[in-house]
């Protein structure tokens, strides 16, 4: 044992191991920042390194060519040894990630941490966010399928919205004219060496700052702070009560860690990896691109603004909201940090999750997008059908045949971008109809180019009918409504074809 | 520059050991001076390199055909794919550009880019209703390309073309944008 | 003990996940294969998705003609059937499926599609009668007079003027069926809404297929316009405007014929200028 002794005092003298482990591990820390709600930022650091491992390995196998890329993504899902694993894990890894980094943004906010002195702790921060939402997008790029590819298009589309260099913009983000080879190579290149690089050179600058001016103490309420005590307040807590990080204050670390660990693995074991959907290929014209879950919120608030707001809020507002972010510390460097005294801080972070929440729901839903497929494959509810004229069933085909149902839903099937059409009748006459059909108006188009008058008599007769919806007939009646049934074989109740 | 400029002088004083500071601030600034223009050196061809769009401003777009004119009959529409023009051999299959192509009478024709003005998303035509729809927002165009309905700000983007020998062609090649519309 | 109790479970467990049961999270095979619509041939899946929104789930119940119907499926031609679902029916509501006339499905797969309607719902020969009236008229030419008496004698109860079900009477009706349909539909009935087929609509004696060709005589006289997908005799002033006539494989690969001379009538619904290449040949009436 006498030389293991020796190695370890040799390679202390030359390396300072205990300097550097008194100095950074082993730093003194208040007592109450050992808390539960501290555990945050280490466990997305975590996340972080578990994407690198994976990252790393996933290269491996991954080929970086549009030519290439899907064949090698599905090589990792159907051949390579562990290969989805290790796919699920890096994808649930990224959203943990997201999730957590966005855990200790607000509880860091709402602790008043990025109050005097920490002010390049939280800005610092903040870098760490656009680095993490930009590895969020390029990632999606490199799984490269239909969404990718519409992705691309989407971004290189909000980018042609630059005014002035736009057409340019395009140019440096797809490394050409039009998305092609080059430009999964030019994400590639970002996701994996720039942006990783980054993020590393940012989070020691981060650590560096946390060690450097200390951990943020647990916040009492009516404990203003001020420029000119603030330092020494916080040597006297660390006089009073400062413990070493290491082992004092980092077991519910460790605790929180472990579990972080064994839910991305849980996730990844059963739930799997995402994708790769449909093969990026542009000419399938039938698809539905959804960006992933971080994005969904801007997808839907692109939906929903007003177009003369749009390019506002594209660049304007992201703007803003980075600047404010940035500017945060010295815009309240100072005063109260507990949340308990911090009634506008508490709101503000309530209302913008909940709007980020509400829009990523919808989002997801998506009712402002036609329903391709319904003016097909949604059957005419059969009350719709039963006891209409020969000419109002007519005008039921021609609501079909004319995709209005793809944005008007008919027995809770259909579109929802325009109404839903069940009780059409007691709302409009037929008048009405006829001129709303003809000329659209309240973001409808105006069809009356493609239907003959007669069409348009007979598509009225039928709306006319609509007086609410009708409660399905009892027991022996109608097949269930809402959904559309997979199976083909479910048959017509007998009951109904013995009737007549 | 002026900063470490500075601090080594207060150092070397502190130290007070200030043999030749004229000599030591020729060195330093030449030193500088030199790593300057070698860094320029170096950054400038990276910068292009990158940027190579701000610099190279030549039109990407090249004559394509779409195929005989006889597989587009009249007043009708028609989904059409052609090969990239600007291309590289490991495109793979999204070197494969799609667009509508609208047959009025004779030589007449509109040929659309597939992708939705307001965020570039594949628009799809619906012959029954005369209606371009955008599965991303909603977008709806009229089967002239105007915008008919949701958020885009224009019709959609049409590619020039001309019809030779019994072909129709368009200059495709680069993604129309609002700031570059084909 | 307990602790190695715990350690062979844990090695079992282990070895499953290595060794036979899948983790549920693993990707399945069938999953690989690239979605791609044309390659679906289900007959099922491809009604579902395509004909269900008019004729009905089921092909039955829709507001469409019905499609699930013994007699139908057995007096239409099976070409004139695959016809109409490629090219559809020009002027009416039926729009064109095959990817040559710009339609979503393959030839592969309306064959698929036709094959098994005609295995599913044509299979019933004990509720065919033999003595059905023909498809199509075969040109014959009905008498109106006859056909208006038989319509006050079979027809009136339900579709005359102010009558239950509604009348099939007025111009603006007329104006949206062909005559190819009112024939179909006074043959089969409509079964699953409770109209009568040709054997019941004269209280239990069958029509005859002069009857059912008078009838649609009658009620073609009663037109205003041409009826919809009829190739008017007058169509010359048209005749340049029809296109070409492809077959199925889509452009590029199409055989090229040139369409038959004869556009539609004048007058006829204007709706018909995006249905694609519309010459004789596709009309099948």
């Amino acid at each position: 044992m006498q030389w293991l002794r020796k190695t370890a005092v040799w390679l202390d003298d030359r390396l300072h191991l205990t300097a550097l482990y008194a100095s950074t591990a082993g730093h003194e820390v208040p007592a109450s920042a050992g808390s539960w709600f501290y555990v945050f930022g280490s466990a997305t650091l975590l996340c972080f390194i578990i994407q690198i491992v994976t990252g790393s390995i996933l290269a491996f196998v991954y080929i970086p060519s549009t030519n290439e890329a899907y064949t090698s993504l599905q090589y990792l899902n159907h051949a390579q040894f562990w290969g989805w694993y290790i796919r699920a894990v890096h994808n649930w890894g990224s959203n943990f990630m997201v999730a957590l980094m966005t855990a200790h943004m607000i509880q860091v906010f709402l602790f008043g941490a990025y109050k005097y002195p920490r002010e390049l702790t939280w800005i610092s921060g903040v870098f760490l966010l656009l680095m993490t939402l930009a590895m969020a997008f390029t990632g999606q790029v490199m799984r490269f399928d239909q969404d990718a590819y519409w992705g691309l298009t989407i971004g290189a589309s909000i980018t042609g919205r630059v005014p002035l260099i736009g057409a340019q913009l395009v140019h440096v983000l797809l490394a050409g004219p039009i998305i092609a080879g080059e430009t999964l190579s030019r994400f590639f290149t970002l996701h994996v060496f720039i942006i990783p690089g980054l993020i590393i050179a940012i989070v020691s600058m981060h650590l560096r700052l946390v060690l450097t001016k200390g951990i943020n103490e647990y916040p009492k309420p009516g404990h203003p702070i001020h420029k000119s005590t603030y330092d020494a307040e916080y040597a006297e807590i660390l006089r009073k009560e400062g413990v070493p990080f290491v082992p004092n204050a980092v077991g519910k670390d460790l605790i929180f860690a472990a579990l972080v660990i064994i839910g991305i693995l849980a996730c990844a074991f059963f739930l799997g990896p995402k994708g790769p959907g449909g093969p990026p290929n542009p000419t399938i014209v039938d698809t539905n691109p959804r960006p992933d879950f971080y994005f969904l919120a801007i997808f839907a608030a692109l939906a929903l603004l007003p177009d003369w707001m749009e390019v506002i809020i594209l660049f304007a507002a992201p703007a803003i909201m980075i600047a404010f972010l940035l500017l945060l510390p010295f815009i309240s460097g100072t005063g109260e940090k507990s949340a308990g005294r911090r009634p506008v801080a508490v709101l503000s972070v309530i209302f913008i999750m909940l709007t980020i929440g509400v829009l990523a729901y919808m989002g997801e839903t998506s009712p402002w997008s036609p329903n391709m497929g319904a003016w097909s494959a949604a059957p005419v509810p059969i009350q719709y059908v039963r006891g209409r004229t020969p000419l109002a069933m007519h005008g039921a085909t021609i609501f079909q045949n004319k995709q209005c149902r793809n944005c008007h839903m008919l027995g809770g099937v259909g579109g929802e971008r325009g109404p839903a059409l069940d009780d059409v009748a007691t709302r409009l006459t037929g008048p009405e109809m006829v001129r709303q059909v003809i000329q659209g108006g309240g973001n409808m188009p105006a069809y009356g180019k493609k239907l003959t008058p007669a069409e348009v008599e007979a598509l009225v007769a039928f709306m006319e009918t609509l007086h609410g919806r009708a409660t399905p007939p009892a027991q022996d009646a109608a097949p269930p409504q809402n959904k559309l049934p997979r199976d083909f074989a479910i048959v017509m109740p007998r009951a109904v074809h013995a009737s007549r | 520059m002026i900063a470490p400029n500075n601090q080594l002088n207060t150092e070397t004083e502190m130290k007070g050991n200030t043999p030749d500071p004229s000599r030591r601030d020729w060195l330093f600034n030449v030193g500088m001076a030199l790593n300057i223009l070698a860094g320029l050196a170096l950054a400038a061809p990276l910068i292009g390199f990158v940027f190579s769009s701000f610099a190279e401003r030549k039109d990407p777009r090249s004559w394509i055909s779409l195929g005989r004119l006889e597989n587009y009959p009249e007043d009708s529409t028609r989904i059409a794919t052609y090969r990239n023009p600007y291309t590289r051999p490991w495109d793979g299959e999204t070197a494969d550009i799609p667009c509508w192509v609208r047959r009025l009478k004779g030589n007449q024709f509109q040929v659309f880019a597939i992708n939705c003005t307001h965020l570039g998303c594949p628009v799809r035509w619906f012959k029954e209703s005369g209606l371009f729809l955008c599965p991303c927002h909603g977008g709806a165009y009229y089967e002239d390309g105007a915008r008919a309905a949701g958020p885009p700000p224009r019709g959609l983007f049409t590619y020039d073309y001309k019809v030779e020998n019994g072909e129709l062609w368009v200059k495709g090649g680069e993604m129309p944008t609002l700031s570059n519309p084909v | 003990m307990r602790a190695r109790v715990a350690l062979f479970a844990f090695c079992c467990s282990f070895g499953l996940v290595i060794g036979g049961c899948e983790p549920p999270g693993k990707p399945r095979p069938e999953e690989a294969q690239a979605e791609n619509r044309e390659t679906i041939l289900d007959h099922k899946v491809l009604f579902n998705s395509n004909c269900a929104g008019c004729h009905g789930l089921n092909g039955k119940y829709g507001p469409a003609r019905i499609i699930n119907d013994a007699i139908y499926l057995s007096i239409i031609p099976r070409d004139t059937f695959r016809n109409t679902v490629a090219n559809g029916r020009p002027g009416t509501a039926m729009p064109a499926w095959a990817k040559s006339q710009g339609g979503p499905l393959t030839g592969r797969q309306i064959d698929s599609l036709v094959d098994g309607i005609y295995k599913d719902w044509g299979n019933n020969p004990g509720d065919v009668p033999q003595d059905a009236p023909p498809y199509s008229a075969n040109g014959k030419a009905g008498d109106p007079n006859h056909g208006k008496q038989l319509f006050a004698r079979d027809c009136f109860m339900c579709h005359g003027k102010g009558a239950a079900v509604g009348p099939i009477t007025e111009p603006v009706y007329l104006q949206l069926v062909s005559n190819q349909m009112l024939r179909s539909s006074i043959i089969t009935g409509r079964r699953d809404l409770g109209m009568p087929d040709y054997r019941d609509l004269n209280m239990g004696k069958a029509l005859s297929d002069q009857d059912v060709t008078d009838l649609v005589a009658y009620l073609n006289s009663l037109r205003t316009t041409p009826a919809p997908g009829e190739t008017g005799a007058a169509g010359g002033e048209q005749a340049g405007s029809t296109g070409p006539h492809e077959n199925e494989n889509g452009p590029g690969q199409g055989q090229i014929t040139k369409g038959n001379e004869g556009g539609n009538g004048p007058g006829s619904p204007q709706h018909q200028e995006n249905e694609g290449s519309k010459g004789k040949g596709s009309s099948s009436q």
